[in-house]
């Protein structure tokens, strides 16, 4: 047995729904565009739930907001981070109110559909995503494990309500297949630095014989049930992959984070003081995994789709779904105590993304920084917290690998469908596409690129 | 205040944007006519030919039985999520790279572990220096692998864990060291981590359905009743070929549930399909349950085990009594929390049997555990309770609130200091779009209001007293007012609703999959009511052609 043979019909099933532009070209030239020399490209996408605050979020001509200056601006010294040049704010984007016969909410169109571009689909009434999502496809296309992490912790709801175990990602295998998050940093950790060298050859031999074991037990089943295997077969060669490529390019093993698990076994599940240093950590894994070139696609959740944390970090000490955000009905913020309450909210994501995108900026990389090769998605499920979805905010930080050469500026294009987010992603990642999801003809956010 | 000129003018605002609704109260599934000859219901669609990966639960279980291994280390395997609601073998997991690397990992430390504890028992006690290494290596091909996989190996099969082992020694490796890296793949190999649903190799494709091998119908068998792969009496009697018939299939369930494994996976059942497995990651508010800690949700957890134990294998196991039994299990905790006098002593990890008034504790809704778990952090939370019951216990789902639902003023707020957890809720009623849909589940919910968000009981809050009044809207026979825990559980116990929607949970439990739309349960109700044991649906299935029955997949033009 020498190697593992790994089926891409998944990749070319789950792309056959986006119009290509040069459809009949080899994949690999699709993907590997660019001088050989180039860096790769990045991606990495930031979700949030619970909507932004719309009067605090979208800035003035100098691109100042209360939101956006936790974005743009260094905490300790106010002074320009140096993010703002690299930013281009996309405005109008909506998700249709479509549940397409689901019981799904708006919070499950925004973690569902926002990254898969597909209608909901129905399992026993429960909405589920209904193909791949944009950070899938591509680790499909570039043949890459990407790093998929969520900080979940949450004292008012440990798991999602029954029936709704769905909201815990917003990534995608393919239809109705989660990609589940890891939730202790820890075990990220462990997974990119293994603590100490494998037995490679050892490991590699047994990967190979349980992938000849997969594909014949493959060989008997129909379509449907050959795609499970599929995921299946890509993750082992993913893993083979990982073991037998050089392994991280950084010179130290960096510090590990905590033991979460350690301190409290429920510490990922049902306790929130945890949640800002694992949010903390899990960035800086997304970086070090970027960094120390152990993958080249991270998604970092914060909290369930829906998700109820209390932000006692922020002085705020309340269910933030139920009590906070489905109170701000109105753009300008209905009382004066509420609105601080969702924009402080909103300021901490925004300080995340900062944390992240600025540690990618401060990378030398070829003529410029790892961030110019890279493209950050700071997304939100809602426009508004009281499920308005007419104009989600969406941060593209990053130049892409010069795909996106201009920054610095809001696009306003009016009213735009969502799905012009997986379209442009999949753009500016090198991947040819004139739609998204259940809008193939969509195209991209006008005057990005 | 404020706050409540808000929730007036957010009321407002609903109404005018929830245009044509789903309907809620008032319309009940149109129930079959009674009294009328009925005609037999039509059979189950079955399930297409497919692959069921296990569960966390059954992997642990799995590699216990197998191995001897009890370590569990399934516990940190990256969280499933269930479309079915169940882990018996629920058909759309897949796996991604993290469980690639998990399986990994347990399969190394099984493997080195059970190598370590003795060769023995992997290779039929052969002996190497006696009968060499490929004779000893076939034995473990011959024993132990093919109960991992549930079947004989295919010679292919043989041949890939051969080379492996092959390679091993060529590495240097010892004959322990081969057995053990042939373990390794063994436990990571697809036929080990998915248990096979396909029928015979090289049946003709088509669409008459294939009929599932003696080996995966004793799997399906054992995996639904105990939650892991056939045991010693089942793998022989497959393997001797006395498992082929309805009779054997009777005779090994029967035999099957009689066994602590089928109290587990039974327990595991009723605590998925009434979720109050969340105890074990309960939490609450200690400004409003200063009381609360996990200690005591543990406590909660372990009463139900013993209160579902009691009622499948002590008592009548019906549905009716799940629902109005007052027997119950407590430990110094919970007695303080029920407000029941516990003698000192008694085994049982401090946990002894008491009877609970019944005019208060009925069945498992008035338990702390299921109330607990369905309540908020901070308060009764009788919208959660009612939406609960109405969808998962009768299947009577009530539609997604409209998108911009004003929330209640939460618990804490100063302007409800005065007011009952019901008041602080019963303002949507004023409003004609909330009523629409909360007269249906506040009618559930308020009626468990005795009982606070810890299951604690109380007839007063916030100094005024407590009102259990309900009504059941849109639930068939048992509509209509009644009032508090008691007879809220004594009206779903015989409730057409309540059956059926079990008949429901028990499919998706056993099928790993949920029932095609459109189709009707009705051949698994036959003759099942509240007073039929609950494990008789189940055995209705592994009876009925669906059990062993699979379609191949239609074939895309």
């Amino acid at each position: 047995m020498s190697g593992i043979s790994y089926s891409r019909r998944r990749v070319l099933q789950a792309l056959g729904a986006i119009p290509l532009s040069l459809p009949f070209v080899p994949w690999e030239r699709l993907v590997h565009a660019g001088p050989p020399e180039a860096p790769p490209k990045r991606l990495v996408l930031v979700m949030q739930n619970n909507g932004t605050q719309q009067a605090n979020f979208w800035p003035d001509a100098n691109l100042r907001s209360p939101i956006l200056d936790a974005l743009f601006l260094d905490p300790k010294t106010g002074m320009d981070n140096g993010l703002k040049a690299k930013t281009n704010l996309i405005k109008g984007v909506y998700i249709p109110n479509d549940a397409n016969g689901t019981n799904g909410n708006q919070h499950d169109m925004g973690f569902a559909r926002l990254f898969t571009g597909a209608k909901l689909i129905s399992r026993g009434g429960q909405p589920w995503g209904g193909g791949a999502s944009v950070d899938q496809l591509l680790a499909q296309a570039w043949k890459v494990d990407s790093l998929t992490l969520a900080v979940l912790a949450s004292q008012t709801e440990p798991n999602p309500k029954p029936g709704f175990d769905h909201r815990e990602s917003f990534s995608y295998l393919g239809p109705a297949t989660l990609k589940h998050p890891r939730k202790d940093p820890l075990e990220v950790f462990n997974y990119l630095f293994p603590p100490a060298p494998s037995d490679t050859r050892r490991r590699k031999s047994v990967l190979d014989a349980v992938a000849g074991n997969l594909a014949e037990v493959q060989g008997r089943l129909g379509p449907a049930e050959r795609a499970k295997l599929d995921y299946h077969l890509t993750a082992i060669r993913d893993v083979e992959q990982r073991l037998s490529g050089p392994g991280s390019s950084c010179a130290m093993r960096p510090a590990a984070p905590p033991d979460y698990l350690a301190l409290d076994p429920n510490a990922e599940v049902s306790i929130d003081t945890y949640i800002p240093q694992m949010v903390d950590n899990m960035l800086d894994l997304a970086v070090l995994g970027l960094k120390c070139g152990l993958t080249r696609i991270a998604t970092v959740q914060l909290g369930y789709g829906g998700g109820k944390w209390r932000f006692g970090w922020k002085g705020i000490n309340l269910n933030c779904h139920d009590d906070v955000a489905h109170l701000d009905i109105l753009d300008g913020g209905v009382f004066a105590e509420n609105t601080k309450r969702v924009v402080l909210m909103n300021q901490y994501y925004a300080s995340c993304v900062a944390r992240l995108a600025t540690a990618l900026d401060a990378i030398p990389e070829g003529s410029g920084t790892m961030l110019d090769n890279t493209l950050v998605v700071w997304a939100n499920e809602l426009g508004r917290g009281d499920h308005n979805q007419s104009n989600v905010p969406i941060v593209l930080i990053g130049k892409a690998g010069g795909a996106i050469t201009r920054g610095g500026r809001v696009l306003d294009a009016g009213k735009q469908v969502f799905n012009r987010l997986g379209c442009t992603l999949l753009n500016a990642m090198g991947v040819s596409a004139a739609g998204f999801g259940d809008v193939p003809d969509c195209g991209v956010f006008p005057g990005l690129f | 205040m404020r706050l409540q000129r808000l929730l007036g003018k957010m009321l407002g605002l609903g109404a005018l944007l929830l245009v044509g609704g789903a309907g809620c109260a008032g319309e009940p599934e149109a129930l079959p006519p009674t009294g009328t000859d009925p005609l037999p219901p039509p059979p189950l669609t079955p399930a297409i030919r497919r692959v069921r990966r296990l569960s966390s639960r059954e992997y642990n279980n799995v590699v216990r039985d197998l191995l001897g291994d009890s370590s569990r280390p399934a516990a940190r395997f990256i969280k499933d999520a269930y479309q079915n609601g169940y882990d018996n073998g629920s058909a759309e997991l897949a796996v991604q790279s993290d469980q690639v690397v998990d399986y990994g990992a347990a399969a190394e430390a099984l493997a080195k572990n059970v190598v370590a504890r003795g060769l023995g028992p992997l290779i039929a006690d052969c002996d190497v220096a006696q009968q060499g290494n490929s004779a000893c290596l076939q034995a473990l091909l011959d024993s132990v692998a093919p109960r991992a996989f549930r079947r004989p190996l295919t010679p292919a099969e043989q041949q890939r864990l051969r080379a492996v082992f092959d390679a091993e020694l060529a590495a240097g490796g010892d004959f322990a060291r081969g057995i053990q890296t042939v373990l390794e793949v063994i436990l990571q190999s697809p036929q080990f981590l998915y248990r096979e649903e396909l029928g015979p190799v090289g049946a003709p494709e088509g669409t008459t359905p294939v009929q599932l091998t003696d080996y995966e119908v004793a799997t399906e068998l054992s995996f639904l009743l105990t939650g892991s792969l056939p045991d010693a009496t089942l793998w022989a009697a497959v393997t001797e070929g006395r498992f082929k018939t309805g009779a054997d299939y009777r005779r090994e369930a029967a035999r099957l549930l009689a066994t602590p494994a089928a109290r587990e996976t039974l327990r595991a059942f009723l605590h998925q399909w009434l979720a109050t497995d969340r105890t074990a990651i309960l939490s609450k508010d200690s400004g409003f349950y200063p009381d609360f800690n996990q200690a005591l949700a543990d406590s909660m957890g372990q009463e139900l085990d013993r209160f579902y134990d009691h009622v499948m294998w002590d008592g009548s196991g019906s549905l009716r009594e799940l629902f109005t039994s007052n027997q119950s299990f407590v430990d110094e905790k919970l007695a303080r929390l029920y407000g029941v006098p516990i003698g000192g002593g008694g085994g049982g990890g401090g946990f002894q049997p008491v009877t609970l008034d019944p005019a208060l504790r009925k069945g498992v809704l008035s338990r702390a555990g299921f109330l607990a778990v369905h309540a908020a952090t901070d308060s009764s939370g009788p919208i959660s309770r009612g939406v609960f019951v109405l969808q998962a216990l009768l299947c009577l789902p009530p539609p997604q609130p409209p998108a911009n639902v004003p929330p209640a003023l939460p618990a804490g707020d100063p302007g409800v200091k005065d007011l009952t957890t019901r008041q602080r809720f019963e303002k949507h009623l004023s409003s004609p779009v909330c009523a629409a849909c909360h007269k249906q589940i506040d009618g559930v919910g308020f009626g468990l209001e005795q009982f606070d968000g810890i299951g604690a009981y109380r007839t007063v809050e916030n100094g005024k007293p407590v009102d259990s009044r309900g009504t059941l809207l849109g639930t068939g026979e048992i509509d209509g007012d009644y009032t508090g825990a008691g007879e809220l559980a004594s009206r779903m116990a015989g409730s057409r609703s309540l059956t059926d929607c079990y008949l429901r949970n028990a499919y998706r439990f056993a099928l790993g999959q949920i029932e095609p739309t459109g189709e009707d349960l009705g051949a698994l109700g036959v003759g099942f009511g509240s007073d039929a044991r609950l494990s008789e649906v189940l055995l209705t299935l592994i009876a009925s052609p669906v059990f062993k029955s699979r379609s191949f997949e239609a074939v895309k033009p």
